[in-house]
């Protein structure tokens, strides 16, 4: 059994841990330690960026491997006996049309499936409404892609006070945002999840809906003005609130 | 989207569009991206064979699991890079390609003028990358290219410069935020972090 890292030496290691250049059991303590700490995580793309710039960018691919490489897409996805189980209650759009077209493809359990590039869609519809909710999903991941990258904005890291459940939102000064990822879970139908950008200037900071998110939120764009200081997330009775009915599930402020 | 508009594309709308079943659209990260994934898994497992299966893997992987990428973590570039260096450090560290290993390691040595330098000379930033790299101490680019380019661990990395673990794990780490900060402050990297 391995000794127990403590958080300094786990700090000391994420420059190896991001050249995949520990041990296995240090990179378990690690992962368990990125898993618990946004800021480690940050640092880690940081470094994993950094290594990715100072790989050579290569002349050209061996001729033949796309060919390759497609051939063995027409194999996929492959198609096994049992229904996939739902990783932790976000479930990917893709996941969505595999099943929808009748293929069913077992997934790992465990895996967390962090839908960052989820386009969420109602469960129910007809194909051309969710096609055209994911074109319009599209340009709303394109522009929070965008906005994730303009050094003018501000990240915030939401959490909740265990830290189990985190979303994480961009700022842009005027007043654009979205809400970029979480791990919160999918809600009933008679429920919502509902953001709240929290305004300075008195004490409490006084909430402001900044959208309603339904019961299972993807990549969201707001616009909300004014002296923010930091956002939180409630569990609300669809279809949302006028003010919290509830205390937030996460919330972080603007640093 | 249609197959002409894909050049187009932001790299985060493909992978969208990898999440719909589009050849074509893994075919164009395929190829923006597959000289650089394929440069970097033949430098560290020396073996161009072994290069195009671990590049034809990270590919696969994308495609059955596009959920992973995460654009806010970082690009798509950096994503594809990750899992195909960490994809080539399990393949020479498994006991098959031990031979592949040693003998690139024997032509790593014979080759004096091997560096980091040359390992950047063709990318549109090289300038940049060249002064930031410039600015480390020869101990910090030494650990991170065993490290980065030979699909060392610390540990190994120690035995083999000679120096204590704690001293290298502190080069790998100190030298890579110099390195960044020099980036970032030149306009290569982006400044985007968690919070």
């Amino acid at each position: 059994m391995a000794r127990e890292l403590s958080r300094r030496e786990l700090d000391e290691l994420l420059g190896a841990y991001a050249l995949d250049a520990v041990n296995d059991d240090e990179r378990e303590q690690v992962e368990e330690y990125l898993a618990r700490t946004p800021d480690a995580r940050s640092l880690v793309a940081e470094y994993r960026e950094t290594a990715a710039l100072l790989a050579h960018s290569g002349t050209e691919a061996p001729p033949g491997l796309w060919e390759r490489i497609e051939q063995t897409l027409e194999e996929e996805p492959p198609k096994l006996a049992t229904p996939p189980p739902r990783p932790l209650g976000l479930e990917s759009r893709r996941a969505r049309l595999r099943r929808r077209a009748g293929v069913v493809v077992a997934a790992a359990a465990a895996v967390v499936v962090v839908a960052l590039l989820t386009v969420k869609v109602v469960q129910q519809g007809d194909r051309i409404d969710e096609l055209g909710r994911e074109a319009r999903a599209g340009s709303v991941l394109a522009a929070a892609e965008s906005a994730s990258r303009d050094p003018r904005a501000d990240r915030v890291a939401l959490s909740s006070t265990d830290g189990a459940l985190e979303a994480r939102v961009v700022y842009l000064p005027g007043g654009d945002g979205f809400l970029l990822q979480s791990n919160l879970r999918a809600l009933p139908a008679d429920r919502t999840y509902q953001l709240w950008a929290l305004m300075g200037g008195s004490s409490p900071e006084r909430p402001i809906s900044a959208g309603v998110l339904g019961p299972d939120p993807g990549i969201t764009a707001f616009r909300v003005h004014g002296p923010v200081v930091g956002f939180a997330i409630t569990d609300e009775q669809s279809p949302g609130v006028v003010s919290p009915g509830n205390p937030p599930l996460i919330q972080g402020a603007v640093s | 989207m249609k197959t002409g508009e894909l050049r187009l594309a932001s790299d985060a709308q493909l992978v969208v569009a990898i999440g719909r079943f589009r050849h074509d659209a893994l075919s164009e990260v395929y190829r923006r991206h597959a000289p650089a994934a394929f440069g970097l898994a033949r430098r560290i497992v020396g073996d161009g064979a072994l290069a195009e299966e671990v590049v034809q893997e990270v590919f696969l992987r994308l495609w059955n699991q596009p959920d992973r990428f995460d654009a806010a973590r970082g690009s798509l570039r950096t994503y594809l890079l990750t899992q195909t260096h960490g994809r080539s450090v399990d393949v020479i560290r498994a006991e098959a390609a031990r031979r592949a290993r040693e003998e690139r390691d024997a032509r790593m040595t014979s080759e004096s003028s091997y560096d980091l330098e040359r390992e950047v000379w063709d990318l549109t930033q090289a300038e940049h990358v060249r002064d930031a790299l410039g600015l480390l101490s020869e101990g910090e680019r030494r650990a991170i290219e065993l490290a980065y380019f030979g699909g060392h661990t610390y540990r190994e990395v120690a035995v083999l410069l000679g120096e204590p673990e704690g001293t290298v794990k502190s080069r790998i780490r100190s030298g890579l935020s110099r390195l960044r900060d020099a980036l970032v402050e030149s306009g290569v990297a982006g400044p985007w972090h968690e919070s």
